[in-house]
């Protein structure tokens, strides 16, 4: 319960610097860095499969209730790659920094295409 | 380990279904089902956080935004004086031509936007999202602010409200994609629809191929899209225009005059927003 509580008060605080400090101020070449998904790779990478998933859903799901756009979609984008990414650490051997910086990297690629996939699924219009 | 591969697979199974599940009721309900009413509850407790941590925040966010401005800041400056002197010339003009405009209002019994009834409000925060263009601001339902309502700002027109808590709201910006608005060309009066497209300029659309479209001309608000803006809002100037691929209109590219990037303080009209449809 106590670990429960941990990860949702770091989701939330995530949630919070994205929307005031980093979708407002940081840039790079005009895609903002997506904390939430971030720390959701973080998890999973840390705590493997379950609890990359379950703050996947969380996370996106918080984010989706902030936008406009249809809800539910981050959630399932962000709970899926919390969940490839923890199946995944196992089988990478090296303790490198390299490696969450990559499995970082990888993920956000990934959850966005998600993200993009399942929205054109829905038949909504992307952009 | 058998027993752990099986608990994870249920997990991610009942939270797939979950997410189906959102995703449906999304998808179905009708105004104030679920959906809306647990994104009414997490806006109404994310908003006053973020209002708090804003104000942390908002001086390390101008400091990084300043070590980037430095080095203009001279010609700026000189910029600056050029135009004080232009506009303090145009001021002395200014009370007689606010005396021609309102006696022409009411002749053709038109209400100037600018007179009604406004609140003030601070951005507290943007969309989350880079496909996405809202803000938050620190004004709801509890001072007045409803759905639909334009939100402006010093230099123009800033979007308007899409969702209204108790007491924040967010504001659908005038670049984001799903965002359209009846606009007029100053110059020719030539009326079209203007489109967001992202950081990009807007797009606006249906002008007649006859008309000559001048680059830097002003674009205001039309007042043709059920009144969800009032007319006159200025929105941006033209930078481009091409003649569409099918040849029978042409298409202009504006820049908005608000800096959507230093968005801080702004005005929501009260008494704009949507009429209701006549019923019969």
């Amino acid at each position: 319960m106590r670990r429960f509580a941990v990860f949702s008060l770091v989701l939330l605080t995530a949630v919070l610097l994205q929307t005031t400090f980093f979708a407002r101020y940081v840039t790079l070449f005009g895609i903002t860095p997506d904390l939430i998904l971030v720390v959701v790779i973080s998890f999973s990478i840390l705590e493997g499969p379950t609890v990359g998933a379950t703050t996947g859903f969380g996370g996106g799901l918080l984010r989706d209730l902030l936008v406009a756009a249809p809800k539910g979609l981050t959630g399932l984008a962000y709970l899926i790659v919390g969940y490839a990414i923890g199946i995944g650490r196992p089988y990478v051997q090296s303790t490198s920094v390299l490696v969450p910086v990559i499995g970082i990297f990888v993920g956000s690629l990934a959850g966005s295409a998600l993200y993009v996939i399942l929205t054109a699924l829905l038949g909504e219009p992307v952009f | 380990m058998y027993r752990r591969s099986t608990k994870q697979r249920l997990a991610l199974a009942a939270l797939i279904a979950a997410s189906a599940t959102v995703i449906t009721l999304d998808f179905r309900q009708n105004p104030g089902g679920p959906v809306r009413r647990a994104q009414d509850w997490a806006v109404s407790v994310v908003a006053p956080l973020q209002d708090g941590v804003g104000r942390v925040l908002e001086p390390v966010g101008n400091f990084l935004g300043s070590l980037t401005e430095i080095g203009g800041l001279r010609e700026e400056n000189a910029e600056l004086r050029r135009q004080n002197e232009d506009l303090q010339s145009q001021l002395r003009r200014y009370p007689e031509t606010v005396r021609e405009n309102e006696r022409l209002l009411a002749l053709i019994e038109e209400k100037d936007w600018s007179q009604g009834e406004k609140r003030g409000a601070r951005v507290i925060g943007v969309g989350p999202s880079n496909y996405e263009w809202t803000a938050f601001i620190d004004k709801g339902k509890a001072q007045g602010v409803g759905e639909g309502m334009a939100v402006v700002s010093a230099e123009g027109l800033v979007g308007r409200v899409v969702l209204a808590a108790d007491g924040y709201s967010q504001v659908l910006l005038v670049m984001d994609p799903e965002h359209a608005v009846g606009s007029r060309l100053s110059g020719s009066g030539q009326t079209g629809v203007l489109e967001g497209r992202g950081e990009e300029d807007l797009r606006f659309d249906f002008i007649d191929p006859e008309v000559g479209i001048e680059i830097g001309e002003t674009v205001v608000t039309s007042g043709y899209d059920k009144g969800i803006y009032p007319a006159g809002i200025p929105i941006g100037r033209v930078t481009s225009s091409r003649r569409a691929a099918s040849g029978l209109q042409q298409i202009a590219f504006v820049r908005p005059f608000v800096d959507f990037g230093k968005l801080d303080h702004v005005l929501v009209l009260l008494e704009s927003g949507p009429i209701p449809d006549q019923a019969g």
